[in-house]
């Protein structure tokens, strides 16, 4: 590669090349034959060198490594077809009822069995799979779009200045302010008016007491970024805040925010269907996981295990995925070993 | 010759990664007699460190290793951990590279010396033991030992710290000591003080010393033999004459061809082989042609009377100034065209916070900075953004100065896309810049990881020259590289300099950097400069004393002058102590 003719070929070479002689002087010559350069040159020749694997082929190898990976995909992928298909193949909806058959358990055409009310217990449960689905990846999304703004924003503007400390401390009082109000009783109260206007409601209601603690940590790493020489350099260069942002800032970390989304899915489903399950989550005309175990009855489980184990089985599934992709893009944080 | 102290042979050492096996050591073999000074040295990556980590036995447990290393007759591979420990700060002792993270912050320091003390003599009391910390510290030349032994680890300086590393290695007056790289972290006048200590620690005990470092320099002063190792395999081992006069392989020429010397004038008197190439560079410096002189050449950056001072201050709520560090106290300098000044100081004396206040393009709290006559607080918000394309900076550390996530061809356009050049005139840049700073344009699809550190800094210096610039400010362009690669970097920059009549500011604390590149030499003192002059009258003859000071301080490879200018810098009557022979007969130590 960088052997000295490049250079001599052009009509300006230099003083400094034009007296030196190469063999006499090594390391002169190193100028432009730089050993070090040569060595570490990363041609096809060399074989499996250091950097012929690319970072996303890395990443597919460790992510697909791992057993676990495999076990939450295959049941992740399971459950989205039963919901998808689910409901459009079976004879029964999640509201009609059949009272003749009411409480009994399963068979050849109650799959799961039959509540006390005469409602068909797989119908149900794939209908709430759906909605608790749409609900958990949604506000997964908007919590880390939320996040993200007010977490990236207070880390970069807290070194500019007086009034970017400023900026930075009301920020850092608004995260505190959602920290320390209690959202479960807001939920209670929000909820079932926003239900009126439609379910959708519930996504940016969980999400609206769900970023903080996302935020807090993006803008401590966006502080430890805007320190590095990078962003640094990017500001003598004159580029604009946001760009710089949007560049240098997210793609950086954005492995952590691809994991916290992950992760974030399994929260925000637990937490509807918690809300659900005491009634002020999802309203009648949906369903969702935590409405079908509201209908539970004791001495009979057909009523209640379906649902707990889906939705158990989607936590799971959602985790190890999320688990897999942490040790994938950041294999020295450990998570694994315990 | 005397028994070896400790022998290590056919030691191969590998571990496993993502990408197969790392072979770290491979087939090296050494002894080290009682009371002599073996110096290891090799680039990074050569296997230095983890060949004398595997002597400690502190390889982390992933590792393989085989060979063998005897130590006082142990064979340290068929011992336990606890017999290992009792070895440990005993017989073998260790000086690390950061004093700061090797003493435990929550402890004073005194009693991590006594610690050190207590562990292998349980009999001492602890009175005793607080005692004789005090004497070694005072031993090891840290004023007031009294009151120093009761201060925590971060009221110590970088300096002081490492003196408190050597006082717990002789604590035990062990039989080797390990030194990794003792001095990297420290500046200039500290590193020659630090070398000094050890050197007459060492002869004092008469311990057996293997010290790790990349820098020639030390070494010369300090070694009886030299062992040069490169890509994890020994390359050469000699007595430290036979390396430094008369090296038999190429790469250990090579490299001591690559060290630069604060001495270059007289080198001619040498027979040391450091440093030939590294003269040549400062020929091609000096005459390239007849230039006009400078008072004729326009002037790129004026700085009159720069003033950067921050307040301390207190409380958390209602701030109150208790009072102002003076990072940078009325400074003036100017650059003309074509010319590289060099701002020299040791870390504190106000060099960075110089070069950020040029760089803000923002009105100083006192004082003028011009660029290219144009003042920097006058200026418009749109002038502002265009004389970002003529003043450009490059960083010290090449891996955190680029972004790991963009290829560099997008690394090196970012700033002509500020500037808003077209795509085409973009893409032929990029061309013509990766050509000009000696890399391939085919390499413009990679990510920076896939570069060395001196590609690296390569890429940073394409990106400084993109928007035909009309100063570059270096700062510490070459200090996180090997010195091959630093020569190679080096010769580039004046190479560029000679071609392109860029200017250049060149902040480095390492004056035989300096030497070889700059025309004028400022240096700087507590935010002041207290010399400022052509390169060649401060280096023959320098006015003030501190000035003088640095120079002295600076490691020549030579042998032969090394030794000349080494003093003795131990206390030996504080380390016998009060009792004298306080320390138990070997016999019983065993």
């Amino acid at each position: 590669m960088t052997n000295p003719n490049d250079i001599r070929g052009t009509e300006d070479a230099s003083a400094l090349r034009r007296r030196t002689d190469p063999e006499a002087n090594p390391v002169m010559g190193a100028a432009v034959d730089d050993p070090e350069l040569r060595d570490t040159e990363i041609d096809e020749s060399a074989g499996p060198a250091i950097e012929s694997m690319s970072r996303g082929e890395l990443l597919r190898r460790r992510f697909f490594r791992n057993p676990s990976a495999w076990i939450g995909m295959v049941i992740f992928l399971v459950l989205v077809l039963m919901a998808v298909i689910g409901p459009m193949v079976y004879q029964y909806g999640p509201f009609e009822r059949d009272l003749r058959n009411a409480l009994t358990g399963p068979s050849a055409y109650h799959w799961f069995g039959v509540n006390e009310n005469g409602l068909d217990i797989f119908a149900r449960t794939m209908q709430g799979l759906r909605i608790s689905l749409i609900i958990g990846i949604g506000t997964a999304l908007l919590t880390t779009f939320l996040a993200l703004v007010v977490g990236i924003v207070a880390g970069y503007i807290s070194h500019k200045g007086k009034w970017g400390a400023l900026g930075d401390g009301a920020l850092v009082n608004l995260i505190n302010l959602f920290l320390v109000i209690p959202s479960i009783l807001l939920l209670m109260l929000f909820s079932p008016a926003l239900q009126q206007a439609s379910w959708l409601w519930m996504i940016p209601l969980l999400a609206g007491f769900a970023w903080m603690l996302t935020a807090r940590v993006l803008r401590a790493m966006t502080q430890q970024l805007v320190r590095t020489e990078y962003v640094e350099a990017a500001r003598f260069m004159g580029v604009h805040p946001i760009v710089t942002m949007t560049r240098h800032i997210i793609p950086n970390i954005a492995s952590w925010i691809i994991i916290d989304t992950t992760l974030g899915v399994s929260a925000a489903i637990l937490g509807e269907t918690g809300l659900s399950f005491i009634g002020f989550g999802i309203q009648y005309p949906q369903v969702s996981l935590g409405t079908v175990l509201q209908d539970y009855n004791i001495s009979a489980p057909y009523t209640w295990i379906p649902p707990a184990a889906v939705l158990a089985a989607l936590v799971i599934a959602i985790n190890l995925m999320g688990e897999a992709l942490r040790d994938a893009l950041d294999p020295t944080s450990g998570s694994s070993r315990i | 010759m005397s028994e070896p102290i400790l022998s290590v042979r056919d030691l191969s050492v590998s571990f496993p990664s993502e990408y197969g096996t790392v072979h770290a050591v491979q087939d090296l073999s050494y002894e080290v007699h009682k009371g002599e000074a073996l110096a290891i040295v090799g680039e990074s990556g050569s296997g230095k460190s983890v060949s004398s980590l595997a002597v400690m036995g502190l390889l982390p447990r992933t590792a393989s290793i085989s060979g063998e290393i005897e130590m006082l007759g142990h064979r340290m591979f068929e011992l336990d951990d606890r017999q290992l420990s009792r070895l440990r700060g005993n017989t073998i002792s260790m000086v690390f590279q950061d004093p700061l993270s090797a003493l435990t912050p929550v402890y004073r320091v005194g009693e991590q010396i006594a610690e050190v003390v207590r562990i292998h003599h349980p009999e001492t009391s602890k009175a005793r033991a607080h005692q004789r910390a005090v004497e070694l510290l005072d031993a090891v030349g840290i004023p007031e030992p009294g009151r120093r032994a009761n201060q925590y680890p971060h009221e110590f300086s970088g300096g002081m710290r490492q003196r408190a590393m050597i006082a717990m290695a002789i604590a035990n007056e062990p039989e080797l000591i390990i030194a990794d790289e003792p001095t990297t972290a420290l500046d200039v006048t500290i590193q020659a003080q630090v070398m000094d200590l050890l050197k007459s620690a060492q002869e004092l005990i008469g311990a057996a010393t293997v010290l790790i470092t990349h820098d020639m320099g030390v070494v010369a002063g300090f070694a009886d033999r030299v062992l040069v190792m490169k890509d994890s395999r020994m390359v050469e081992l000699g007595t430290v004459d036979e390396i430094f006069y008369t090296p038999r392989e190429q790469y250990t020429r090579d490299l001591l061809a690559a060290v630069p010397r604060v001495d270059a004038g007289e080198a001619g008197e040498s027979r040391s082989v450091a440093g030939s190439a590294m003269q040549k560079l400062a020929e091609v410096v000096d005459d390239d042609g007849a230039r006009p002189p400078r008072e004729e050449m326009p002037t790129v950056l004026e700085v009159e009377e720069l003033v950067r001072v921050f307040p301390i201050t207190k409380g958390a709520i209602v701030r109150r100034k208790v009072g102002e560090q003076r990072a940078v106290d009325g400074i003036s300098f100017d650059i003309r065209q074509g010319e590289c000044l060099a701002l020299v100081g040791e870390s504190g004396s106000g060099k960075t916070t110089t070069l950020m206040e040029i760089m803000q393009l923002r009105t100083p709290q006192q004082g003028v900075i011009r660029i290219g006559g144009k003042e920097t607080g006058a200026l418009t918000r749109k002038e502002r953004a265009a004389l970002r394309s003529d003043v450009t900076v490059v960083f010290q550390d090449p891996m955190a100065a680029l972004d790991p996530r963009m290829p560099i061809a997008d690394i090196i356009k970012e700033p002509m896309r500020v500037q808003g050049y077209s795509k085409e005139r973009m893409d032929e840049r990029v061309d013509w810049l990766l050509k000009m700073v000696g890399l391939l344009p085919e390499h413009a699809a990679r990510f920076p990881t896939e570069f060395s550190g001196g590609q690296r800094q390569r890429v940073g210096v394409a990106r400084a020259l993109a928007c035909d610039p009309k100063l570059i400010i270096l700062d510490e362009p070459t200090s996180a590289l090997d010195v091959t690669v630093q020569a190679g970097v080096l010769a580039m920059l004046a190479d560029l300099r000679a071609r392109l009549g860029v200017s250049f500011l060149f902040v480095s604390h390492d004056l035989s950097v300096v030497r070889h590149i700059s025309d004028r030499i400022a240096v700087m003192q507590k935010g002041r400069i207290v010399e400022l002059g052509d390169t060649e009258e401060v280096f023959t003859n320098p006015q003030h004393p501190y000035s003088r000071e640095l120079l002295s301080a600076v490691p020549i490879p030579d042998p032969e002058v090394a030794r000349a200018r080494r003093r003795e810098s131990i206390d030996r009557e504080a380390f016998e102590g009060t009792t004298g022979g306080f320390l138990p007969d070997p016999e019983d130590a065993e």
